[in-house]
């Protein structure tokens, strides 16, 4: 047990108690002036006027990203174990095609949707003029960038819900779809009424690791639009990381980094409970 | 064996096992994160610098020969720039002694020297007379930038500020001349949209992070506007405040589309391709370096339009400093002298991709590059950006009202009333005032 709790210790508790205590001080990294602010630094983040607009981009990225990488996932596992188990060429090459998002780094997507959504330069409007179509704002219009970055966000992720779907598919015991099938339902009944309640578990895993993921998510917000055009597309998070490395206030950016914290953890704590309540009622 | 033995047996293996593992952990740990390697630590130093461009690219190509002349090696450390903002910052935090030798921002250097992080280097380590010689050679506002109460704790090295490039052709083409006030320059960027050419006015990076602010300064200052009065409180909210953020605003409409909420990225192309006329708030002489041949021949520069009172191009430029916790000072100190002694500036800055600090240096590189005759003169008059801590926390509370503004999101008026209310608040919270 010793050295189990001493690496927990140092990895875990240690960090958490340590960042919550900078969480309680006014410290300037510049100046390297730290004083002591009691619950002022978390005051100021309840009471910024401008929180209800990052709660709001906050649940926008993070529920529209698990929505549609959940979606896509699921309808393309179904459609990836039809082939497989059907045995139909093409579909082998289709799963590891369907993967290859997943192989390039977070960060270099980022680069390249930066490329991507360039208004004059970029490959999107370049096809889009092409086609004859006029070109789109993708990242520079306030009302459209969230929106793209959840496009760049569900092209990079769907691979990784697609993968645990279609492992949980797959897993799923063919007895019980053969007697549906031979009672007569047909494909989406079998589908929807008697393979997806079997699989609501790891359906539910894979959206609580996509949700904790896309809270925490850094990559494409710091390399695409650094939180704008203004604000609309700071996410807690990010508003966290700048506060803490770019403005060097890093007492405010704990505070907001526990607060990030906080969500994960009801969002995890919400989860939980429904994994419990369905693995009862099953 | 028996059950119990076995178990017994097994599980002493684990313990074991565990302790050794954790024993080797540590010990590498230890090794790594707090031993400098003790093989000739004076004679080599760490040097953290930004890998490319005009800032990066000189000690990239001149450690070698300063090795050569000094018997000192150079372990060139490169990042990016935020990147190198951010571990220095943390480093001196730690008061950590990986690094000899810092490229800092001059927005940083009384921050960090105020906090002890920097060595003095005047007496010390760089003899008086050539902290003076260098100091003389050297514009008032840069020699500040990088002095605390008269001692100097960096030293210029790459001086730079911002740069007006413009597409003569396109302006000949819609009958203006080349713009000298910020009046003129209006009136010529909206006579050369065309988009039918695929031809806009004004380009510049609207984003936030140093360059939404920057913008509007060059112009506020312009007007004669002071960012703070006697007593540290914030005063962009008058005539100057508005007249600059009413005028990027008219700007921003002659832009490409998008161009409220444009990279840097997007600036140099916009400029390199033709697509954009004038850019009076460039920091970076890409677009000429990147332009395609139609378009480079076009391109020429000039010196910063006027306000009502003053040019104000905004300086910039990133010093060297040597780390109060290095064990190397002497050495480091050796390394930042070299680079800003007189013959290098003059003859190996340039010619290996840098813009020199001293105006010995500018003078005899005049004809070097097409840009640097205006570039020197803009560095003559530029203004520097105030040396407070709270300068990141003031940025970022502006560009943000700014980018509203930008976007049509929120009146120009109301921006600059939020921006100033907001830098109220950190400097109270900072404690300048209450």
């Amino acid at each position: 047990m010793a050295p189990a709790g001493l690496a927990l210790l140092v990895v875990f508790v240690y960090p958490l108690v340590s960042s919550f205590g900078m969480s309680l001080e006014n410290w300037n990294l510049i100046s390297n002036i730290r004083r002591w602010a009691g619950a002022s630094n978390y005051i100021a983040i309840v009471s910024n006027p401008a929180l209800p607009e990052f709660l709001r981009v906050t649940a926008t990225y993070t529920g529209l990203s698990v929505v549609f990488e959940g979606a896509l996932g699921l309808g393309l596992a179904a459609l990836v174990r039809s082939g497989l188990r059907g045995r139909l060429p093409g579909f082998a090459f289709m799963r590891v095609l369907i993967m290859t998002p997943l192989l390039v780094a977070p960060l270099l997507w980022a680069f390249y949707f930066r490329n991507f959504f360039s208004p004059q330069f970029g490959l999107f409007n370049i096809v889009l003029n092409k086609l004859g179509l006029p070109s789109v704002l993708w990242v520079n219009d306030s009302k459209l960038a969230v929106y793209s970055l959840v496009g760049a966000d569900v092209w990079q992720w769907t691979p990784f819900m697609f993968s645990i779907l279609l492992a949980g598919l797959m897993s799923l015991p063919e007895d019980i779809v053969e007697a549906a099938r031979l009672d007569g339902a047909g494909g989406w009944t079998i589908f929807w009424l008697i393979e997806m309640p079997l699989l609501k578990s790891v359906v539910l895993v894979a959206i609580l690791m996509r949700t904790i993921d896309s809270l925490r998510y850094l990559d494409l917000i710091l390399i695409i639009t650094q939180g704008g055009p203004a604000t609309s597309t700071t996410i807690l998070n990010f508003l966290a990381y700048r506060t803490a490395f770019q403005e060097f206030q890093m007492g405010r950016g704990a505070a907001l980094a526990f607060v990030v914290f906080a969500m994960v953890l009801v969002a995890v704590v919400a989860l939980l409970r429904t994994m419990r309540r369905t693995l009862q009622h099953a | 064996m028996s059950k119990e033995m076995k178990s017994a047996t097994a599980g002493l293996n684990r313990r074991q096992a565990l302790v050794a593992g954790g024993a080797v952990v540590g010990a590498a740990w230890l090794g790594a994160g707090l031993c400098r390697p003790a093989l000739a630590a004076d004679r080599t130093i760490n040097v953290l610098t930004l890998g490319e461009g005009i800032f990066g690219e000189p000690f990239m190509k001149l450690s070698k020969d300063f090795t050569a002349a000094t018997g000192v090696k150079v372990n060139n450390v490169t990042t990016g720039y935020n990147e190198s903002m951010q571990k220095q910052a943390a480093m001196f935090a730690a008061q950590g002694s990986e690094l000899d030798v810092v490229q800092v921002d001059n927005f940083f250097l009384k921050g960090y020297a105020k906090a002890g992080h920097l060595a003095k280097l005047n007496g010390a380590l760089i003899p008086e007379t050539f902290v003076k010689d260098f100091n003389a050679d050297v514009p008032t506002a840069v020699r500040e930038l990088w002095q605390v109460d008269g001692d100097n704790f960096g030293m210029a090295t790459i001086g730079n500020c911002q740069s007006f490039y413009y597409n003569s052709a396109h302006l000949k083409d819609a009958g203006v001349e080349p713009p000298d006030t910020w009046e003129e320059f209006l009136v010529a960027a909206r006579k050369v949209v065309d988009p039918s050419k695929k031809r806009y006015g004004f380009v510049t990076s609207t984003e936030r992070l140093t360059k939404a602010v920057t913008d509007f300064l060059t112009i506020f200052w312009a007007e004669g506007g002071k960012l703070f009065n006697d007593k540290m409180q914030p005063t962009i909210d008058d005539a100057a405040g508005l007249y600059a953020i009413n005028m990027i605003v008219e700007l921003i409409k002659t832009m490409p589309p998008g161009g409220a909420a444009y990279t840097e990225s997007d600036e140099v192309k916009a400029l390199a391709v033709g697509l954009g006329s004038l850019d009076p708030m460039s920091w970076i002489p890409d677009s000429i370096k990147t332009a395609d041949a139609v378009t480079k021949p076009q391109l020429a520069t000039r010196v910063s339009p006027k306000g009502s009172v003053r040019r104000a191009p905004v300086l910039g430029g990133m010093g060297l400093c040597v780390s109060n916790y290095s064990p190397s000072k002497e050495a480091a100190a050796q390394f930042v002298q070299w680079f800003n002694t007189a013959e290098v500036q003059r003859d190996k800055i340039v010619q290996n991709g840098g813009q020199p600090c001293r105006t010995s240096a500018w003078a005899a590189n005049l004809d070097k590059e097409p840009w640097f005759p205006a570039l020197a003169e803009n560095f003559k008059v530029a203004h520097a950006l105030p040396q407070i801590p709270e300068w990141g926390q003031i940025d970022a509370a502006v560009s943000t009202q700014l980018a509203y503004a930008f976007a049509g999101q929120v009146d120009p008026k109301s921006a600059l009333k939020q921006a100033q209310a907001d830098v109220d608040n950190i400097m109270k919270e900072a404690g300048y005032y209450k």
